[in-house]
């Protein structure tokens, strides 16, 4: 089957976004809030920027959201489930790290058990994405398996590519985005010379991303050496406020609390010195290093060993945003020399 | 990998965080801290499938308003219709629940987890050594073997707590030691004891160096503080037990019991998930005491 590429322009992306808020879709894209990029709701394709590296926030804050009731009381003590609300959703202009980060979550949240929540969410929601074209230097997703990169197409439902200062080449990747497609009344067919520039583009972003990581060998380094005190002295930047956790776009970690007759779940972070302290008072993670450590060995090692993949997308924030510039690439890309370095120290308990 | 949708009957979408209606219909006071609550489940078409756990399962039980947390189950599966947990009172959900009565509602959640049985405990001999609240897992088990007594060889259960009050499930314990081929030994921390304790003095591992049980064709189930675990763990060791006979409950804080919030991890193994019940092989292969 060849898939429809059609090549349309600003206009004609914000015509394609008032069609899909006329069949009802809620549209996700990168906003301005603040100054700042921000993914939110939009009204009108306008609202869509699309001169930026990434939002600083990601999907997940849609799909599980900071806070959200999971179940509710009756004052006779009757328990009712509630669900989200079914909302067809669109997200609009997904870098695909943030479409692999979903991909992630999805397994996640269908392990063994069927998260409810998440999946009522999840459901049928589109992901569009849009390809990068000039990564960040912090950028590294070419390094994190499934063929990621920053043109890479396989987890979303459709992909722009923008290839000059106001075309895009859309394309339908999915069932779904072949039936999206259709929405869109304007633009012309790609022709050879389109597709000829998108990889063009590709190459050139690929080339951009100059850090490397050789997952396998740093999964094996890591494994191996879980009690070097390397582990003590790269946490030693890291002042524990969980911000790395909040805007990954695959940490899903949660607590759940009750707050008068609501059951609510809520997002947590291992980097918090309760999170997991035992009744008892015992804490297994009573320092901050090995809570900083108990996040890089989720991404590198955990993840990987129980649903087969790194649950690091590369995409940055979690440097980026850090108030002392804690460099998880750095960390792990170091971690072999580090290690060896720090091999005939104990650490100290 | 097969998506379950939630623990209940199939077909039927339901939230996994919902949690049963059960009412108390028994409860006992064990302990000045330590209360045992029977809890019979209100729906009926449930009650077969949640009633159907073995020893070493643990449930979330909760109270509207307060939330939730685990517990292992201390009752037999043998027990139809209802389970009980024994609750240490140590935090806001243990103290409320520690102000129920009989007739007040407890919402459960589960069973989760694994489960003593993978340690195949039949034909085998039989030594149980707990400490403190780590006896309730241990308890269901030991009356689970007892209900089919002559299926097991020899029964040694080493039991510790603080003190003489901190002893819970007394005339059990008294009731076992009257059966056959089953050898009580009660300890209580020095200090713990009146002028008229009958057992022993001294914390349960250095007890256990006196027993000697040997280790052929028996299996250790160890359930305690982590420090009892290890040092049992080390003496059992030591008179010739594989670590793969050596069997325990590791029971970390845990939100959502099915591998999702994050928490309860020791390396990337999930305790809710792939326990809470592990060997002492397993547990030697995870990360150190600092995880």
């Amino acid at each position: 089957m060849v898939t429809e590429k059609k090549v349309i322009d600003d206009e004609g992306l914000n015509q394609f976004v008032s069609a899909l808020i006329q069949h009802g879709y809620a549209v996700i894209a990168p906003t301005i809030k603040a100054d700042r990029v921000f993914y939110g709701v939009v009204e009108k394709g306008s609202e869509f920027v699309r001169e930026y590296s990434n939002a600083q926030n990601s999907p997940k804050d849609f799909l599980f959201p900071r806070m959200e009731e999971i179940l509710r009381f009756t004052d006779d003590e009757t328990v009712v489930e509630t669900f989200p609300k079914a909302v067809k959703r669109v997200f609009l202009g997904v870098r695909p790290c943030d479409a692999m980060a979903i991909k992630h979550l999805d397994k996640l949240f269908n392990w063994d058990y069927a998260d409810t929540h998440y999946n009522k969410r999840r459901g049928d929601a589109v992901l569009i994405g849009l390809a990068c074209n000039t990564p960040k230097s912090s950028c590294f997703c070419t390094s994190l398996g499934g063929g990621l990169g920053p043109h890479h197409k396989k987890n979303v439902d459709m992909m722009l590519t923008k290839l000059d200062r106001s075309s895009y080449l859309i394309e339908a990747v999915s069932e779904l985005g072949e039936a999206l497609i259709s929405l869109l009344e304007c633009g012309v067919l790609a022709t050879s010379s389109h597709d000829e520039k998108a990889l063009e583009l590709r190459e050139n972003a690929e080339k951009m991303i100059t850090k490397r990581l050789n997952l396998d060998e740093t999964f094996k380094v890591m494994d191996d050496n879980f009690d070097s005190a390397y582990w003590k002295t790269v946490a030693r930047k890291c002042i524990g406020c969980g911000i790395c956790t909040y805007l990954c776009p695959t940490c899903h970690c949660f607590d759940i609390q009750d707050e008068g007759l609501f059951r609510l779940r809520f997002w947590d972070s291992c980097q918090f010195a309760l999170y997991s302290k035992h009744a008892s008072g015992h804490n297994p993670r009573d320092q901050p290093h090995k809570r900083f450590r108990n996040r890089v060995y989720h991404k590198f090692v955990y993840f990987k060993k129980n649903l087969d993949e790194a649950l690091c997308v590369g995409c940055g924030r979690c440097k980026t945003y850090c108030p002392s510039k804690v460099d998880i690439f750095k960390i792990v890309s170091e971690a072999e020399a580090g290690i060896s370095e720090y091999r005939s120290v104990e650490i100290p308990k | 990998m097969t998506a379950r949708v939630g623990s209940r009957v199939d077909g039927v979408e339901e939230s996994i965080y919902k949690p049963y209606n059960g009412r108390i219909i028994w409860m006992r006071e064990e302990t000045p801290d330590i209360t045992t609550f029977r809890v019979a489940l209100e729906e009926h078409e449930v009650v077969d499938s949640f009633t159907s756990f073995k020893p070493g399962n643990f449930v979330l039980a909760s109270v509207i308003g307060y939330g939730e947390a685990p517990f292992a189950i201390s009752s037999p599966p043998s027990q139809r219709g209802s389970i009980e947990i024994s609750v240490k009172r140590l935090g806001v959900l243990t103290q409320v629940l520690h102000e129920l009565c009989v007739e007040d509602r407890i919402g459960l959640r589960g069973p989760y987890g694994n489960d003593f049985l993978r340690g195949e405990p039949k034909g085998k001999n039989l030594l149980f050594v707990a400490g403190g609240i780590g006896m309730a897992p241990i308890r269901s088990l030991i009356h689970h073997v007892l209900d089919d007594r002559k299926s097991y060889g020899e029964i040694t259960i080493l039991y510790g707590a603080k003190s003489i009050a901190d002893i819970p499930y007394k005339k059990e314990f008294k009731r076992w030691d009257r059966m056959d081929g089953v050898d009580v030994v009660l300890t209580v921390d020095p200090g713990g004891e009146t002028p008229d304790w009958d057992g022993r003095i001294g914390y349960v591992p250095n007890i256990l160096t006196e027993l000697n049980t040997s280790p052929k064709n028996c299996l250790a189930f160890v359930c305690g503080p982590q420090i009892v675990i290890k040092l049992s763990a080390q003496t059992l060791s030591n008179w010739g037990f594989k670590s793969r006979d050596i069997i325990s409950t590791l029971e970390n804080r845990m939100k959502c019991g099915i591998g999702k919030c994050g928490r309860c991890n020791v390396g990337h193994i999930y305790v809710c998930k792939h326990g809470p019940v592990f060997t002492y092989e397993e547990i030697m292969k995870m990360p150190n005491s600092d995880y």
